[in-house]
C-alpha cells in the first residue's frame, strides 16, 4: 500500500511541476509546439523511470517490513523454541553435558545429574572428569581434544560413567565441538545410558562362551546351513572336530573331504535325501582325519524354514569317538569275559530259590549242561542233566541257603550230557538277600573240572608210578652197589643205607665223618684225592673213584663208589649222592692179572730175542747188502775224483747212493731194535697189513735163503685193530718163520708161503699164514700151542705158547686151520677198534 | 788189446748191482748187470763175457749153480763170488768149483779189483793157451 501511494504522489509531483512551468492553461495538453515534443517524451521517460524507482523503493520497504515483522516473529519463535529445547534439553532421557575446552562443566541436563546422582549445580563448574572412572579419564581428555580439534565433527564412543554413590554406569557418548556464544569453543557431549545393553552383551557373550565351552566340553559342534544361499556356519567347536583352521570357509564339501571313505557315499547320500525331502535326519559316520586317525562322529540335524522360506539345517555334531571307543572296549571285555568263561570253563548264572529257574545264565552254563542258548529250560530238564546221585545233595543247596539266611556254598556234582559224557562240576553259590529279608537268588559259578579231575588222577597214577619207580631204582642200587649215601653240602655223610654193615662199615662209625676221612690212602695218595676234590668243589659227577679203607674189623678193603651232586629248586647245592662196592676181591685179581701180564710179557720178550737170534743170518745178510754198497759206491766216488779228469758228477752220484744205502743199513737196524726192545706194551690203533709188510721186510732174505716164494693176499682198507706193534709182529714172525721152517725138507714141490688178511661181517680182522710144508699131525694139532711143545731141535718151544697169549691178551684168538693140501695154516682173529665198530 | 774185457754183474740185489757198478766203470771197466742168472744166461753178451762177478744166493738159481751151468755149457769165464751169507761151506764149495774169490759183502773195492784182475789175467792166460 505504501508503495502504491508514493508511486502516486511521484506521478503527481511531475504534473505539478510541469504546471507550474509551462501552464498558463492549465490543463491544455495540446503541443503547440514540436519543441516541446521532446520535452514530453522526456517527461514519460522522467515518469517512468520515477514509477519504477518508486516501485522497487516501495518494494524494498515492504520487504524490510515483511522481515522486520519476520523478524518478530522469529525472535518469538526462537524463543519458543529455546523454551522448547530447553525442556528437551532439561528432560530429554538423554544425558547432555557442555563443558568448556578445559574439561569444565558449563551446562548439564537435570536428567544428566540425576542420572549420575547429583543435581546440576554440583556438577557446573567443575571438572566433567569427576565423572569418569580414573583409568578412562586420559581417554576422555583424549576425546574431547579430538572434539575440539575437529570442531563441528561428531566423535561417539561407549565409556562408563561413576554415580555419586560410586556405581557405574555405562554410555554410549555423542560429542561435538562448537562455536560457543563468546566466540569460545564449547563441546556439547550427549550420554546414552546403554548399561541395559551392555549388560545384555555380556550375558550374550557369557552364555555363548558357556555354549562354546559346553561344545567343547560335550564335543559337540554345531552348524548351520542354508542350502539356498548356501550360507555355513559352523562353530568353533565344529571346527575344532572336524580339524579345519576356524578362518575357513566351511562347506558341505569340506564334511565330505573330512569322512572315512568307506562311509563317504552314505553320508553323501543321507545329505542329498534329506535336502531333496527337507526333512530332518540324524546319521553316525566316521573322520579319517589327516594323521589317519579314524573319529566317530554322531550329528543331529533339523530342517527349519528361514523368514525366507529358504530350508536351513541346523544341527549338533558330536565326537563321539570316546564313547565308541569304550563301547568298543565293553563289547570287547564282555567278548573277553564270554572267552574267559569259555577258556576256563567256567560258567555263571543267578538261580531263583523260590521259582526254580534261572534268572541268569551265561552261555557257557548252556555248553556245560548241553542246553540251547536262550531256550528257557524247565526244573526238569535241569535236573535230568544232572547225576543221580548227586541231585539230593545239590537240591539241598537252596534249602541251605533258605534256612541259613545267605552265606557262601560251595559243592561238586556232576552233569550227565544226553550223549552219555560225564563232566564234573564244582561250584561256588553266594545266597542274596532280597529287600524282604530272605533269601531270593543264589548266584554263583559252574566250573568245569573233569580235566582237573582226570589229571589229578593221572596225578595220583603218577604218583604211585613214581613211588614203584622209586622203590624199583633202590632195589637196583642197593643190588648193583654195597651201599647207598649221601652227604651235605660240607660233605660229611648225612646217610648210609641199611645194608652197609655187609661191607664192615657200620652206619653209625660212618654218618658225620667228610669222605676222605672214612680213606685211608689220602696221605699215601695225596694227588688222587686233590683230583677228587677239586672234582667235588666244581659240583660235578663223579664215577668209579677207588680208595682204600678199613673194616671194622680193621682189614682193609678197597671201595668203588660214584656220585653225583643234587640241588634244590633254586639250584642251591645240598650235597652228594652215590653208591659204593666193595670192590676189594676185583683188586686183588686185577693185582694179579697184572703180574701174570708181566711175565707174559717177560717170556714174550725173551722169545722174541731168541727169535732175532734164529735170525740173526738174515739180519746180518740185510745190513750186510747195503753196507757192500755203501763200501763199493765210496771206493768208487774216489775212483771217479782219481781220474786224469776227475769225473765230478759220478762221484756226486755215488755219495747220493752211499746217502740211500746207509738209511736202508739204518732202518733195518731200527726194525730189529724194535723187536728186540724190552718196553711197555703199547696199545694203539694199527692196520694189521702194515704189520705184515714189516714182517715181510725182516723175513724176505730168510725167504729166499731158503728158497720160499712169497706170496701175500692182503684185503684192502681194513679196519683198524688195537694192539702192540711189537707184540704182533712177534706172532706175525714166528707164524712166517715156523712155516719157512715146515717147508725146510719139501723138494718135490715149490716152497710157497702165503699171508693172507681178511675181515669178516663179525667185526674181525682176519690173519691167516699158509705153508705147504710137513703139516702138523693131528696128535700134535692139539698140543702146538703148550708151552715148551716142539718139533724142533733148536728154540725153547715157548713160539706159539707166547703167540697164542699175546693173541688173546688183544682180545683175539690163534687157531690152526685144517686144510686138504699138504701143510698147515695159522690164522688169528682179531677185533676191529671200538672207535672204528662205533 | 784187441778188444776191452767186459764184466757181467749178477745179483738181485739192486743197489749192490748198482754200487758194483760205478765201481768198475769208474777203473774204466765195460760192465753189463744181471738181476738174475736166468737173465744173464738169455743175454748175447754171454760169450764176450770176461768175468763173472756172482751173488752166491739168489731166488731160483744161485751164483753156484750158474758157475755149473756155465761150465756145462762150455763157458769158461772165471767167477768172482760175493756173499751177504758168509760160510764157510759154501765158500769151501765156490773155490774148489774154480772161482777166482769168494768175498764176503761189505768188501773193499780194491780186494774186488785185485780179484777181477786176477780173474782177467786168468782169463787172457786161458784164451790164448
Amino acid at each position: 500500500m505504501g508503495s502504491l501511494i508514493a508511486s502516486a504522489m511521484l506521478f503527481v509531483f511531475p504534473f505539478a511541476v510541469l504546471a507550474y512551468f509551462f501552464a498558463p492553461p492549465p490543463f491544455n495538453l495540446r503541443v503547440d509546439d514540436p519543441q516541446t515534443l521532446p520535452v514530453i517524451v522526456a517527461f514519460v521517460v522522467v515518469s517512468i523511470v520515477g514509477t519504477h524507482l518508486i516501485e522497487k523503493v516501495r518494494r524494498e520497504r515492504n520487504v524490510a517490513l515483511e522481515a522486520a515483522a519476520r523478524l518478530r516473529h522469529g525472535e518469538a519463535e526462537l524463543r519458543d523454541r529455546e523454551k522448547q529445547w530447553r525442556e528437551i534439553f532439561e528432560h530429554s532421557p538423554v544425558m547432555h553435558f557442555i563443558v568448556n575446552t578445559t574439561g569444565m562443566v558449563l551446562n548439564v541436563n537435570t536428567f544428566g545429574a540425576t542420572q549420575l546422582g547429583y543435581a546440576p549445580s554440583e556438577l557446573v563448574g567443575h571438572s566433567v572428569l569427576n565423572v569418569f572412572l580414573e583409568d578412562d579419564r586420559p581417554f576422555v581428555r583424549e576425546r574431547v581434544s579430538l572434539c575440539i580439534e575437529t570442531v563441528g565433527q561428531s566423535h561417539t564412543w561407549e565409556i562408563q560413567k561413576i554415580r555419586k554413590d560410586g556405581s557405574v554406569l555405562w554410555v554410549r557418548e555423542s560429542a561435538k565441538a562448537m562455536q560457543g556464544a563468546d566466540d569460545k569453543l564449547v563441546v556439547l557431549i550427549a550420554c546414552e545410558d546403554i548399561t541395559e545393553r551392555k549388560r545384555t552383551e555380556t550375558a550374550l557373550r557369557r552364555s555363548e562362551a558357556h555354549l562354546a565351552q559346553a561344545q567343547e566340553l560335550s564335543r559337540t559342534g554345531s552348524f548351520g546351513w542354508n542350502v539356498a544361499t548356501g550360507e555355513v556356519h559352523w562353530s568353533k567347536e565344529t571346527f575344532r572336530i572336524f580339524q579345519y583352521d576356524p578362518s575357513t570357509k566351511p562347506t558341505p564339501q569340506l564334511v565330505v573331504d573330512r569322512t572315512h571313505p568307506e562311509d563317504r557315499a552314505d553320508v553323501r547320500e543321507t545329505i542329498e535325501r534329506a535336502v531333496q525331502n527337507e526333512e530332518d535326519f540324524e546319521h553316525e559316520y566316521r573322520l579319517l582325519m589327516p594323521d589317519s586317525s579314524v573319529k566317530h562322529l554322531h550329528a543331529v540335524v533339523r530342517a527349519t524354514r528361514t523368514a525366507f522360506g529358504d530350508i536351513e539345517f541346523i544341527g549338533a555334531v558330536t565326537d563321539i569317538t570316546a564313547a565308541k571307543q569304550a563301547e568298543q572296549q565293553l563289547r570287547r571285555s564282555e567278548a573277553y569275559l564270554a572267552e574267559a568263561q569259555h577258556l576256563s570253563h567256567t560258567g555263571s548264572w543267578s538261580w531263583d530259590v523260590h521259582r526254580l529257574e534261572f534268572v541268569y545264565r551265561s552261555a557257557e552254563i548252556d555248553r556245560l549242561f548241553g542246553f540251547d542258548p536262550g531256550q528257557s529250560v524247565s526244573i526238569e530238564t535241569i535236573r535230568s542233566r544232572i547225576h543221580p546221585d548227586d541231585l539230593p545233595r545239590l537240591q539241598d543247596v537252596p534249602r541251605q541257603a533258605i534256612i541259613g539266611n545267605g552265606g557262601h556254598f560251595e559243592y561238586d556234582f556232576r552233569i550227565l550230557l544226553p550223549d552219555g559224557a560225564m563232566r564234573r562240576i564244582h561250584s561256588v553259590a553266594h545266597a542274596v538277600v532280597g529287600s524282604d529279608g530272605n533269601v531270593s537268588e543264589l548266584i554263583g559259578t559252574h566250573m568245569d573240572v573233569t580235566e582237573q579231575h582226570a589229571a589229578r588222577e593221572r596225578l595220583e597214577r603218577a604218583l604211585a608210578a613214581l613211588h614203584e619207580s622209586e622203590q624199583r631204582f633202590r632195589d637196583y642200587a642197593e643190588t648193583a652197589s654195597d651201599w647207598l649215601w649221601e652227604t651235605g653240602p660240607d660233605h660229611r655223610v648225612t646217610l648210609l643205607s641199611e645194608h652197609t654193615s655187609a661191607a664192615g662199615l657200620p652206619a653209625s662209625e660212618v654218618v658225620g665223618l667228610l669222605r676222605w676221612e672214612i680213606a685211608r690212602d689220602f696221605d699215601a695218595e695225596p694227588e688222587k684225592w686233590h683230583q677228587h676234590r677239586a672234582t667235588l668243589d666244581a659240583r660235578l659227577p663223579f664215577r668209579d673213584f677207588i680208595y682204600r679203607t678199613l673194616t671194622q674189623m680193621g682189614s682193609p678193603i678197597y671201595v668203588r663208589t660214584s656220585g653225583r651232586p643234587f640241588f634244590d629248586a633254586d639250584n642251591n647245592f645240598l650235597g652228594y649222592r652215590g653208591v659204593s662196592t666193595d670192590i676189594t676181591a676185583t683188586i686183588r685179581a686185577d693185582q694179579a692179572e697184572r703180574e701174570l701180564r708181566k711175565a707174559q710179557a717177560e717170556l714174550a720178550h725173551v722169545t722174541r730175542v731168541t727169535t732175532l737170534g734164529e735170525l740173526t743170518t738174515s739180519i746180518a745178510h740185510e745190513i750186510n747188502q747195503p753196507l757192500a754198497a755203501i763200501v763199493t759206491n765210496g771206493e768208487a766216488c774216489l775212483g771217479w775224483l782219481g781220474r786224469e779228469t776227475p769225473d765230478l758228477s759220478a762221484a756226486r752220484r755215488s755219495v747220493e747212493w752211499i746217502i740211500e744205502d746207509g738209511i736202508r743199513a739204518s732202518e733195518v737196524i731200527r726194525r730189529i731194535r724194535a723187536l728186540a726192545k724190552k718196553g711197555e706194551i703199547e696199545m694203539v690203533p694199527l692196520d694189521i697189513n702194515d704189520i705184515v709188510q714189516e714182517v715181510i721186510a725182516l723175513v724176505t732174505r730168510e725167504l729166499v735163503g731158503h728158497q720160499v716164494k712169497l706170496r701175500t693176499e692182503l684185503a684192502p682198507a681194513l679196519p683198524l685193530i688195537l694192539g702192540d706193534r711189537v707184540q704182533l709182529q712177534q706172532v706175525i714172525t714166528n707164524l712166517v718163520m715156523n712155516g719157512i721152517e715146515a717147508m725146510q725138507m719139501v723138494r718135490d714141490r715149490p716152497r710157497e708161503l702165503m699171508i693172507q688178511s681178511s675181515r669178516d661181517d663179525m667185526g674181525h680182522v682176519h690173519l691167516a699164514v699158509t705153508d705147504c710144508g710137513i703139516g702138523i699131525t693131528e696128535d700134535d694139532a692139539d698140543r702146538v700151542f703148550n708151552p715148551f711143545f716142539t718139533t724142533k731141535s733148536s728154540g725153547l718151544g715157548m713160539g706159539l705158547s707166547i703167540c697164542r697169549s699175546i693173541v688173546e691178551a688183544h682180545g683175539g684168538s690163534l687157531s690152526i686151520a685144517r686144510k686138504q693140501e699138504p701143510g698147515a695154516t695159522f690164522q688169528f682173529v682179531l677185533p676191529f677198534h671200538k672207535e672204528v665198530v662205533s | 788189446m784187441s778188444t776191452p774185457p767186459l764184466i757181467a754183474i749178477v745179483d738181485d740185489d739192486g743197489s749192490v748191482r748198482a754200487a758194483i757198478n760205478n765201481l768198475l766203470k769208474s777203473h774204466g771197466y765195460i760192465v753189463h748187470t744181471f738181476v738174475s742168472a736166468e737173465e744173464f744166461l738169455r743175454s748175447p753178451h754171454l760169450n764176450g763175457t770176461s768175468c763173472v762177478i756172482a751173488d752166491v744166493q739168489m731166488s731160483i738159481m744161485g751164483g753156484l749153480d750158474l758157475l755149473a751151468h756155465m761150465r756145462d755149457h762150455g763157458y769158461g769165464a772165471p767167477f768172482i763170488f760175493i756173499t751177504a751169507f758168509p760160510d764157510d761151506r759154501v765158500r769151501a764149495r765156490a773155490l774148489s768149483a774154480g772161482a777166482i774169490c769168494f768175498l764176503a759183502k761189505p768188501f773193499a773195492g780194491q780186494h774186488l779189483i785185485r780179484c777181477l784182475d786176477t780173474a782177467l789175467d786168468k782169463h787172457r792166460g786161458g784164451a790164448s793157451a
